[in-house]
C-alpha cells in the first residue's frame, strides 16, 4: 500500500496551495458556460476516489488526488507542469488553510487533511482527505470549490 | 441509447400568481409542486413548454458523456454506465413537471452523473451513482440562502420537489 494511514502533513505548509485538474465534463460541459466566459466551478470537480479506487491506487480509503504546490516549487516548476501532459485542462488551487479550516455551508467545521503521496510520474502528487469516513460529501465537496479559485482557468472559446 | 423520451404529450398551460396560479398536470388535477409555498413560484406569469423539448438538451449532453473513454478525466475516471442513464431517464420522467431549466450535467469519477441547478438563492446537485443496485443511489445536496443544507438518498428526500423547482428557477 502507497500509504498506510492519513495523516495531516503539517509540514505542508498553511500558506501553500493544492491544485487540482479540472476537465469540462467534471463541471458541466460547456454548453453550461456562455462563450467566452470563464467557467464555474463546481463541488463534482472536488471528489474523492471511490473506496474501490483508492485502494486500487494504493490508498488506505476515499481521498483526492492533488498537485502540492510546495513540492512544485522545490522542483523549480510553476503549477502549469501538474497539466503539461493534459490538453484541454483547467487548473483549480486551493489554499492549505482553506483545506485544513474549511467549513460547510452551514458552519459545520469540515476540515481537512493534506499528505504527500510522491509517484514516479508525479513526484509532487499529494492528497487531501476528508477526517469523515467514506466518500466526501456533496456538501463538502462544495464547501472545497467555495474556497477553490482557477490558477489556469477553463474558457470557453 | 434506448428512446429515451416519455411517450405522453404535455398540453401547454399558464401559470399564474397568487390566487390565479393554476396548475394541470398530466391527470388534469392540481401539482401539488406549485401549491406547497407561495415563495416557490415567482410572482408573474410563464408558460410551460412541453417536456420533451426540456429533456432533449440534457438527453444530448448525456449522449456526448456516453463516449468519453475510461480514465478520461486525467484521475483514472471511468465511463458513464448504462444503468445509470437508464436511472437518469427515470429520474426525469418522475421529476419533470418541476424542472424548470437545463442543469449542468457532469461525470462523476465512478462512471456516474450529477445534475446541477443553481440560481442566486438555491444549489441543487442530483448524484446517480453506479455503484448500489437501489434507490439510494440517488443522491441529493440542497443549500439554500440562508444557510439550510441537506444531504441523503432522494428516496428520503420529502421536499424534492419543492426544491427542484426553487433551485431550477431561471432567477
Amino acid at each position: 500500500m502507497l500509504i498506510q494511514t492519513f495523516a495531516d502533513d503539517l509540514r505542508i505548509p498553511d500558506d501553500t496551495f493544492v491544485y487540482r485538474r479540472v476537465d469540462w465534463d467534471r463541471i458541466g460541459g460547456r454548453r453550461s458556460c456562455p462563450p467566452g466566459e470563464v467557467a464555474r466551478l463546481s463541488g463534482n470537480a472536488f471528489q474523492d476516489y471511490d473506496e474501490e479506487k483508492a485502494r486500487e491506487l494504493g490508498y488506505p480509503g476515499p481521498c483526492m488526488s492533488v498537485a502540492l504546490g510546495v513540492a512544485l516549487l522545490a522542483r523549480g516548476h510553476t503549477p502549469r507542469q501538474a497539466i503539461e501532459k493534459y490538453q484541454g485542462y483547467g487548473l483549480a488551487r486551493v489554499s492549505v488553510a482553506a483545506l485544513r479550516r474549511l467549513r460547510r455551508h452551514n458552519g459545520s467545521p469540515c476540515p481537512q487533511g493534506v499528505m504527500a503521496a510522491p509517484t514516479e510520474a508525479e513526484p509532487w502528487h499529494g492528497v487531501v482527505f476528508d477526517y469523515e469516513p467514506g466518500k466526501r460529501k456533496g456538501a463538502v465537496c462544495t464547501a472545497i470549490c467555495r474556497v477553490a479559485q482557477w490558477e489556469i482557468p477553463l474558457i470557453n472559446g | 441509447m434506448p428512446s429515451v423520451l416519455p411517450s405522453r404529450v404535455r398540453h401547454s398551460s399558464v401559470i399564474m400568481a397568487s390566487r390565479e396560479r393554476l396548475e394541470t398536470g398530466r391527470s388534469g388535477t392540481w401539482n401539488p409542486a406549485t401549491l406547497t409555498s407561495r415563495e416557490i413560484l415567482p410572482a408573474g406569469c410563464f408558460i410551460r413548454v412541453d417536456a420533451s423539448a426540456r429533456l432533449a438538451p440534457i438527453l444530448e449532453r448525456v449522449v456526448d458523456l456516453s463516449r468519453r473513454q475510461e480514465d478520461c478525466d486525467s484521475y483514472g475516471g471511468r465511463a458513464l454506465q448504462p444503468r445509470v442513464v437508464t436511472q437518469l431517464i427515470d429520474v426525469l420522467a418522475q421529476l419533470d413537471d418541476v424542472i424548470q431549466t437545463e442543469p449542468a450535467v457532469s461525470m462523476t469519477g465512478e462512471g456516474g452523473l450529477v445534475l446541477a441547478w443553481e440560481n442566486e438563492g438555491y444549489l441543487l446537485e442530483l448524484s446517480i451513482d453506479p455503484a448500489p443496485p437501489s434507490r439510494s443511489e440517488i443522491t441529493v445536496y440542497f443549500e439554500d440562502a440562508s444557510g439550510t443544507e441537506w444531504e441523503g438518498p432522494a428516496a428520503d428526500c420529502h421536499a424534492l420537489d419543492k426544491w427542484l423547482w426553487q433551485a431550477s428557477a431561471a432567477i
